[in-house]
């Protein structure tokens, strides 16, 4: 390996430069869209769970089974069509950035692609969450806080939610895996110019350099994001942490 | 002598001797989200199926001027070419129907297979077919399909297979997973006692407690299913033009979003409705879930 | 002045109203222990939970009050449980290994119930509290104990730290749910000892809920016995014990093994009914030999028989006088002359790179129950497994009739598969949930004998015959069972083969005494009559008493004493023996 990944076969020039700006809006996209995510379901997971049975929950329960795996271009063009195109029109329904500025002077162009993803994460892990919260909630280590007259809010953010984070962690790392395939539809769908597109666009034209790149970016991303999970989970279980010694 | 057996079958009054997963689709069965799911489903596939029937002009025949508005002759307006939305729309649905159920079929047998082999085995053939997978699995799977497609060109029968092949090893992982809990249970540590041999072992014991958690992953895999094989023709690696489908639709038109919503919301809600049918009814299906300890399922 | 005073508690399930528990009226002394006996599903846990207010998913405090030191909790006040709990009634449980939580550490989750009742005004002010406690249940007190978490704990520690929680808030009522459940009787002897010591020092009194009558007769003052629901009889230790006047508690003092004595164990017939399907009168009626047409009507009141010692039988004033019965099991059988049918010798296991066997030898002869007693960790299933080659690796030898076995299980003689059969500790995981008992059964027999059809369907109907299920069974899923009844289906399984050997492998400490005490007489009944051996694994040593004919004591992987049941038990010439012994609470303390 040599880190040079060599020439673009249409463009005619090197991958890296080619690759460079599309790299630079897909990070933003997918660390928008996770962080984003990421929030946004365990405050709905968490508060679905404390509220159990009760009506929060099952309106979160009718949004999040509704919406897990309805495939992200779906997703993306009812939006377009709610928000951009048809019903209101407020958002743009393509995301151009004019040459010669930057992805930040542009922020509007991401609230589609980020509301996409999100809306296509954050029922699986919202669910997940609630699912271990309610496991650590029926715990018996609960009842025992219970039992030993402590509040409620103590329970549940002290006692149930750490012990609720190993689940919730390995559906983060599923969901940024997730994503890495996600921005390539969403991208398309709203001609984002991310690497994305910059895929669909090397396929194309059999751009087996730009390809190559590409598939090796996400596929590093799986990795990555597996590995630091990995070290995460051990770090926030004593159990584990404290197996060495 | 004591006798608690004789009193604990009244207590459960006539026999069911069914076997457990045919149970727990009968329980599903009463679930409100089995019931609407199934509905739906039922509803959009017999659309699929019998929808060319029904449809009033041919999916090549110009009807109008391109994105008119819904009219007598185009209940839902024309596409981009003039033609008529509805009947392309009855046409369309046939191959996401039929490729992403035999995908999801497909990929679910190979996924058991390989998850109860490495599960059993313990050995090197783990190590190997495990680390086969999280190869495929590096890969983001609309992105490993599509490769393999562009490559080779869209045709039906490859899409079925890299899609099946793009879901059989997250299903490996969980039939691996079940695998390895069950092959430290007593009752497969008995039959290995008494010397039945490894394949039976895995038929007989092993297998019997995957069918619910499969049933489950099948209705999950299958609404990915869906999604991945819309989103390949939305792509446009998946029908050719002109025949008609919905994912290609819905690409097609986009550009008339403002003149003429019908050409893409009709496609569009044909695909959430599917995906939605299936949601509900995996739903409903893991809520009468047994476990493996025939305890409740998910919550 | 009662501590606690609980009237006319109800405890209903939320879906059909049913009753959980009904009737309960008791009070709790200051210093006193009262014991409250039931077996699982009388009702026992939920009476304790009430106790803080609680009732668990699916029911509900339906009506009654509890009042404790002056405060309700029963029905809840206005301003919530959470002031009441941990400073008026606090509680052990079952599974300390559970009830902490194991992302903190232990400190804290002791110093925290003191903060939440605002006790101690600063950090340090608790931090010595913490200390007291510690000390107080016999734990170390130092920065590394408080820094500790949880799973860094041995299960007795585990329960003193739960212990010192408790306490931690000075509170008037104690509600301990069977808290030496899952401790060795070493651990459990000293658990009891320092909370004896608790319970007198600061003058709190401890309801203590059990199913162990043994535990009981050697720390409680008083007893009451819980029955489907409802209290059957109660009353101070001594009448209970010597005058029991409900057919229940007779029947349960049959039942239970006691180190101290030999005795014939007697099941009870019948399974206790659930919420759902309770008959009108007397829950007890239909497994109740004593049983009268006056029992039909209406549910038995109490009768006083003394001062405080109630029952609700109509029979009581007759039974009160009546001596409980106690039958002798018949003495030993006499296998010395009898040929060795199984024999290890020298037998070494390791894990990795850890011992956990040390040249353990034994000798089973034909026809006798040879016990292998211990506790956990003493190696007695390490070595019951490496008799079936189920562990990783073996050296030393070990024999079966004229087979030398390999180390390994992949490897072993046919006629040694069939011949030694070994039966599992928990009844649950020992059956496939997914198959019938007619399958589970038929998979054994036509590997063994190429059976199948109508043959099979006879053998198989002769076995579950034998271990007393009805032929019907063969339809049934074991989810559709009993604890009981699966084990006996284990049993069948054995049977089928036409074995020599069974290993029982602890398969009734899953059970309630009762039905425990079913399984052990069948598995006399088969040693007698199918002249089987039986290696009968077990950490109850006054089960021993009462099935084995000899008995070999093991401890920390090596085998510390072996001998005829009665003499090691009697005189045991070891000093671990000897704890072990005296640590086992009898019966008749």
């Amino acid at each position: 390996m040599t880190g040079n990944l060599g020439q673009s076969l249409s463009a005619r020039e090197p991958v890296t430069r080619l690759l460079a700006a599309p790299v630079l809006n897909s990070l933003i996209l997918i660390s928008a869209s996770a962080v984003v995510s990421i929030v946004l379901a365990i405050v709905l997971g968490v508060a679905a769970a404390a509220r159990r049975d009760r009506l929060f929950d099952h309106l979160f329960a009718a949004f999040a089974f509704l919406f897990t795996a309805v495939p992200e271009f779906v997703v993306g063009l009812m939006l377009v069509i709610l928000f951009a195109t048809t019903v209101l029109v407020v958002l743009p329904a393509v995301s151009i950035i004019p040459a010669g500025s930057g992805p930040f002077s542009h922020l509007d162009i991401f609230v589609l692609p980020v509301a996409t993803l999100v809306l296509t994460c954050v029922p699986y892990l919202a669910r997940l969450v609630r699912g271990s919260m309610i496991e650590a909630l029926e715990s018996e280590y609960v009842r025992m806080a219970r039992f030993k007259g402590l509040a409620e809010r103590r329970i549940l953010f002290r006692h149930a939610l750490p012990n609720a984070l190993v689940p919730a962690l390995q559906g983060i790392a599923v969901v940024l895996g997730y994503l890495a395939g996600g921005i390539v539809v969403v991208e398309y769908v709203f001609g984002f110019p991310g690497i994305g597109t910059a895929l669909i666009q090397a396929i194309s034209f059999r751009d087996i350099p730009v390809i190559q790149a590409i598939c090796l970016m996400l596929a590093a991303v799986y990795v990555v994001v597996n590995l630091f999970t990995d070290v995460l989970v051990v770090f926030v279980t004593p159990r584990l942490r404290t197996a060495q010694s | 002598m004591s006798l608690d057996a004789v009193s604990s079958s009244s207590r459960l009054g006539p026999m069911r001797t069914r076997p457990v997963w045919v149970q727990s689709l009968q329980r599903s069965l009463r679930t409100r989200q089995m019931q609407a799911g199934l509905v739906l489903t039922i509803a959009i596939v017999l659309l699929a199926i019998f929808g060319p029937l029904f449809a009033a002009h041919s999916d090549s025949a110009f009807v109008g001027i391109p994105f008119s508005a819904p009219s007598g002759s185009a209940p839902l307006g024309t596409d981009f070419l003039g033609r008529d939305v509805l009947s392309r729309v009855l046409d369309g649905g046939r191959s996401v129907v039929m490729l992403s159920l035999a995908a999801t079929a497909l990929g679910v047998a190979l996924g058991v297979i390989v998850g109860l082999l490495a599960g059993y085995s313990r050995s090197v053939l783990d190590d190997l077919l495990m680390g086969a997978s999280d190869i495929v699995l590096a890969f983001p799977q609309i992105v490993l399909v599509l490769l393999f497609v562009s490559i080779l060109g869209p045709k039906l029968w490859l899409i079925v297979l890299v899609v099946a092949l793009s879901h059989s090893p997250r299903v490996a992982r969980l039939a691996r997973s079940v695998t390895l809990e069950l092959i430290n249970r007593e009752f497969v540590e008995s039959a290995v006692l008494i010397g039945i041999p490894r394949r039976r072992i895995l038929r007989q014991e092993i297998l019997p407690n995957l069918t619910t958690p499969l049933l489950v992953e099948f209705g999950l895999r299958l609404t990915w299913s869906i999604g991945i094989i819309a989103g390949l023709s939305f792509l446009g690696y998946g029908i050719q033009p002109p025949n008609a489908d919905w994912g290609l639709m819905i690409n097609e038109n986009r550009q008339g979003l403002t003149l003429q919503v019908w050409s893409v919301a009709a496609p569009i809600l044909c695909v959430f409705l599917f995906t939605i049918g299936t949601n509900l009814m995996t739903e409903g299906l893991s809520r009468t879930l047994v476990g493996i300890d025939g305890r409740g399922g998910e919550r | 002045m009662s501590v606690a005073e609980v009237t006319d508690l109800r405890v209903e399930l939320t879906g059909t109203g049913a009753y959980v528990v009904d009737g309960i009226n008791f009070s709790l002394e200051a210093g006193e222990v009262t014991a409250l006996v039931g077996e699982s599903g009388s009702g026992k846990t939920t009476i304790g939970m009430s106790m803080l207010g609680e009732a668990r998913r699916g029911a509900r405090i339906a009506s009654g009050s509890i009042r404790i030191a002056g405060e309700d909790v029963v029905p809840a006040p206005r301003e919530g449980l959470q002031g009441v709990r941990g400073r008026v009634v606090a509680y052990v449980p079952q599974d300390p290994a559970a009830a902490l939580n194991p992302a903190m550490r232990v400190g804290a989750q002791i110093s925290e119930a003191l903060a939440a009742h605002g006790i101690g005004r600063s950090k340090t002010a608790r931090a010595e509290r913490v200390r007291e406690l510690l000390t107080e249940v016999k734990l170390a007190s130092d920065d590394d104990f408080l820094a500790r978490y949880p799973h860094q704990l041995s299960g007795g520690q585990q329960q003193r730290v739960c212990m010192a929680i408790a306490i931690s808030c000075e509170p008037r009522v104690l509600v301990l749910d069977e808290p030496t459940t899952g401790l060795d009787v070493t651990t459990q002897a000293h658990v009891l000892r320092t909370l004896s010591q608790l319970v007198n020092a600061r003058g709190i009194s401890a309801l203590y809920v059990t199913h162990d009558l043994a535990v009981v007769a050697n720390l409680a003052q008083r007893v009451m016995v819980l029955y489907s629901g409802r209290v059957v009889e109660s009353g101070p230790r001594a009448a209970v014990f010597a005058h029991p006047a409900h057919p229940y508690t007779r029947r349960l003092l049959a039942a239970i093994p006691d180190v101290a004595m030999r005795r014939q164990l007697e099941s009870i017939p019948g399974h206790a009914p659930s919420p759902s399907e309770r008959l009108t009168g007397c829950s007890f009626r239909p497994r109740c030999k004593l049983s009268v047409p006056a029992c039909e009507h209406g549910v038995p009141e109490p009768v006083e028989l003394a001062r405080d010692h109630l029952s609700r039988c109509v029979r009581a004033h007759e039974l009160v006088d009546e001596p409980a019965e106690l039958a002798l099991a018949p003495p030993p059988a006499t296998t010395s002359l009898s040929p060795t049918i199984l024999a290890a010798r020298d037998v070494d296991v390791h894990f990795g790179d850890r011992q956990v066997l040390h040249s353990a030898s034994f000798e089973l002869r034909v026809g006798e129950c040879l016990a292998l007693v211990g506790e956990s960790g003493s190696g007695k299933t390490t070595l019951s497994r490496a008799v079936v080659g189920l562990t990783p690796s073996r050296t030393g030898e070990i024999r079966y009739r004229d087979h030398v076995l390999p180390s390994t299980n992949r490897n072993y003689p046919t006629a040694a598969r069939q011949a030694i059969q070994y039966i599992f500790q928990s009844p649950y995981n020992a059956l496939n949930p997914r198959r019938q008992v007619g399958a589970i059964l038929g998979a054994a027999l036509e590997h063994f004998f190429d059976v199948k059809g109508i043959e099979a369907r006879k053998r198989i109907v002769g076995a579950l015959e034998r271990v007393a299920l009805p032929a019907r069974t063969t339809g049934m899923y074991p989810a559709q069972l009993s604890g009981g009844e699966r084990q006996r289906v284990a049993i069948a399984r054995a049977l089928v083969c036409r074995p020599e050997i069974l290993l029982c492998d602890e398969i009734t400490s899953a059970l309630d005494v009762s039905v425990q005490a079913s399984i052990v007489s069948l598995l006399r009944e088969l040693q007698r009559e199918e002249h089987l051996s039986l290696l009968f694994v077990t950490h109850n040593i006054g089960l021993v008493r009462s099935i084995a004919d000899r008995v070999m004591v093991m401890n920390q992987g090596r085998v510390v004493e072996t001998g005829a049941s009665q003499d090691v038990l009697d005189a045991p010439t070891e000093e671990y023996t000897r704890t072990l012994v005296a640590d086992t609470p009898a019966l008749r303390a």
